[in-house]
């Protein structure tokens, strides 16, 4: 960091649009929700004053006191206090309220006024409050605390101009006098409520509002399930139905390019290089960008909605159960789109036991990355057909057998690790429904595609071609496709694990696309293309074709088909309990502080999933045999 | 197959890119290892990227 430019930080209770704020001021696109508790590590960019000056502007996880509290508000608490060991003390702090909430949120201002430090009031929401029939009195507000008062609507832009003209040299200074007992809690409170009794009147007769409406039904302990479940399946039958044409559009474009490339080049490696490793492989995988559009643009609505605290509320009961609190159901929620900002979630949890717990099971949530696998194999289960409520109810199942299995592990943890030094209160807050930023929305969908992408067009990339060098070299000369194959690198790995995995129901080839997908879980997708297209490759007009037609045409030696029912739910069962994904492992480490719980959860659940394959896989054929 | 698979360019076009792949790739990991940063965060990245 520059000694030159000023830091401002960012402070307010959780989910009073603080990251919204730093959007609107730095141009990011840092992750917004309507919860509390969406912001749990620092996030720094910078802004221009209408005067030219640049500032570092900072983002803290949302606080309610500068006392106690979980591992993010430490974060908020050390930065204004300036203890933290990477950030100086901010010169400026913004602190975020929201004008409908004024009672709780002016506490933590008048906490942050005593700390002395140059400080501006943001009020923000004054559309929420005016909406329920609040009257602001920012000019009084300002009185009162002797500091300035910007009004503000951060999603919509307003107020930012005023607040950047508060921004100004020379910062606002702490006031001189305040109108509490500095350092004692009872005073301090007593004056916040006087204060804003005086300059955020409250109508005398409570309305009942849209979100007091909406929660008689969806906080129902009946109805409330209906639609929890509802929700969950609608989003998995839009992921199904509503993704097939674009991706048949990507599918076309995969095969057009594999038939230029062939009518342009002769014969030769280079060529199935390009077509068989880069079109095919990874093509296969960059097929299911639709798909992964969809869910993240779905779990944006639910995160912006405020419907993430009601299922945190309807879980609570359950939660409790498994030794856990509602609140740590918000990161489990979130590793529905990838375990590594739920894990990074769990910060929001104040008993360090369950916030272990809970990291300890955050990856068996299915993240997006296994969405490619699912979407290969639950169509070779249900007869091909892709589309349908019978899928989305499939799909739904895999979700519930991740959900529940986190679940049962978490309560035998739990147990083991004994009761907690504190008592861990379980706070949540319903802020009320809202209709999400969709500017934010799209900015955060395209994004996390362009992710996907990226990935798809370097680590799986250079996999498919590692991959595919290994199924080609070394070169036997050879009329029979099969003795090619085994003499090349992949050939030799798949004989020696094939004793390993046929127990599972897999031969070796599957096996060595499991092994590939240990560097990402998409790979297998990609890997399965290219292993399984060699075979035909002295038939120039099979070697395309969907990936799925050809696994279910695949047979064992013996002429008896390989992907059966039992395998191919074998292999479901080991993608949903597997964990296949380094990154994760490297937040694990750090935030449980040990790398022994990494590598304790990756063998634990590796090996469950390994195990659960064998059941099913032999249960499986004893049945069906 | 090609029996002179050597005396083709193609083969050599391909062996290229395998080793240039490798070659990148031990890159990449020794300098994930230094900054022990997560950039290739989940499918998808993870937009919580350790300061
Ligand atoms: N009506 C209204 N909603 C707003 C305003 N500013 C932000 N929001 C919404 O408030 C919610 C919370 O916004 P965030 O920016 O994530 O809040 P935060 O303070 O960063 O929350 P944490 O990171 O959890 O501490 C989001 O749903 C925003 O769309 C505003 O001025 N008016
Ligand atoms: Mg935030």
């Amino acid at each position: 960091m520059e000694d030159s430019t000023d830091l401002v930080a960012l402070a307010g209770n959780p989910n009073s649009g603080k990251t919204t704020l730093f959007n609107a001021l730095t141009g990011s696109a840092a992750k917004v929700g309507n919860y509390a508790g969406v912001t749990v590590d620092i996030k720094r960019g910078e802004t221009r004053t209408p005067h030219g000056a640049v500032l570092e502007i900072i983002d803290l996880p949302g606080t309610y006191s500068l006392e106690g509290g979980s591992p993010d508000q430490q974060i908020a608490r050390e930065v204004l206090s300036g203890k933290h060991d990477r950030v100086p003390r901010p010169s400026l702090v913004i602190c975020v309220l929201d004008a409908s909430n004024l009672e709780r949120h002016l506490q933590l201002a008048l906490e942050v006024i005593e700390l002395e430090i140059p400080i501006v009031i943001a009020l923000n929401m004054v559309d929420l409050a005016e909406k329920t029939g609040i009257r602001l009195d920012p000019v009084k507000l300002a009185e009162e605390l002797g500091v300035p008062v910007v009004p503000m609507q951060a999603d919509k832009g307003k107020g930012i101009v005023e607040l950047k003209q508060a921004m100004r040299h020379p910062f606002p200074a702490a006031p001189d006098e305040i109108g509490w007992e500095k350092g004692d809690a009872e005073s301090r409170r007593a004056f916040g409520l006087s204060t804003s009794d005086l300059s955020a009147r409250r109508p005398t007769a409570h309305t009942s509002t849209l979100s007091d409406k909406l929660d008689r039904v969806l906080l129902h302990p009946v109805w409330g399930w209906f639609f929890f479940i509802g929700i969950f399946f609608a989003l998995f039958w839009s992921i199904f139905s509503w993704a097939g044409i674009p991706m048949g559009w990507i599918e076309s474009a995969q095969e057009f390019l594999i038939g230029k490339v062939e009518g342009l080049m002769s014969e030769g490696d280079f060529r199935d290089l390009i077509t068989q490793g880069i079109l095919g492989g990874v093509g296969a995988v960059v097929i299911f960008l639709p798909q992964i559009l969809m869910l993240f643009f779905f779990i944006g609505l639910l995160e912006s909605s405020g419907y993430m605290s009601r299922a945190a509320f309807l879980m609570d009961g359950f939660m409790a159960k498994v030794g856990l609190s509602g609140k740590a159901f918000l990161p489990l929620l979130s590793s529905f789109a990838c375990a590594i900002p739920g894990v990074m979630a769990t910060r929001t949890i104040d008993s360090a036991k369950e916030r272990l717990v809970t990291i300890f099971v955050a990856p068996w949530m299915s993240c997006s990355a296994r969405l490619p696998v699912y979407l290969l194999l639950v169509p070779m289960l249900l007869g091909g057909r892709e589309g349908g409520a019978k899928q989305a109810l499939f799909f739904l199942g895999i979700y519930v057998l991740g959900t529940l299995t986190a679940f049962a592990v978490a309560r035998i943890l739990r147990g083991r690790l004994g009761p907690d030094e504190v008592e861990s209160h379980f706070m949540l807050e319903l802020p009320p429904y809202r209709l999400p930023q969709w500017n934010y929305i799209f900015r955060h969908v395209l994004d996390r595609g362009w992710a996907f992408l990226r990935k798809a067009g370097t680590t799986i990339l250079g996999i498919m071609i590692l991959l595919w060098a290994a199924t080609t070299y070394p070169k036997l000369d050879s009329e029979d496709p099969g003795e090619v194959l085994s003499h090349t690198i992949v050939g030799r790995i798949s004989d020696t694990i094939e004793p390993l995995v046929k127990p599972m129901g897999f031969d070796g080839r599957t096996g060595t696309a499991i092994l590939t997908s240990f560097a990402a879980r998409e790979v297998f997708v990609g890997s399965m293309a290219q292993l399984f297209q060699i075979e035909e490759s002295d038939d120039e007009d099979e070697t395309r074709g969907r990936i799925r037609d050809r696994l279910a045409a695949e047979t064992w030696a013996d002429g008896k088909p390989m992907f059966t029912m039992p395998a191919v739910l074998a292999l479901l069962i080991f993608y949903i309990y597997a964990l296949q994904c380094l990154p994760t492992s490297a937040v694990v480490a750090r935030e449980a502080g040990s790398w022994k719980w990494a590598v304790g959860q990756f063998v634990f659940m590796t090996v469950f999933a390994a195990v659960a394959a064998l059941l099913v896989y032999q249960v499986g054929t004893f049945f069906s045999s | 197959m090609n029996p002179n698979a050597l005396s083709d360019w193609q083969t050599w076009a391909a062996i290229t890119a395998v080793v240039v792949t490798m070659v990148l790739f031990i890159r990449g990991a020794r300098k994930k290892k230094k900054s022990g940063g997560c950039d290739s965060c989940g499918p998808v990245g993870c937009g919580s990227d350790p300061e």
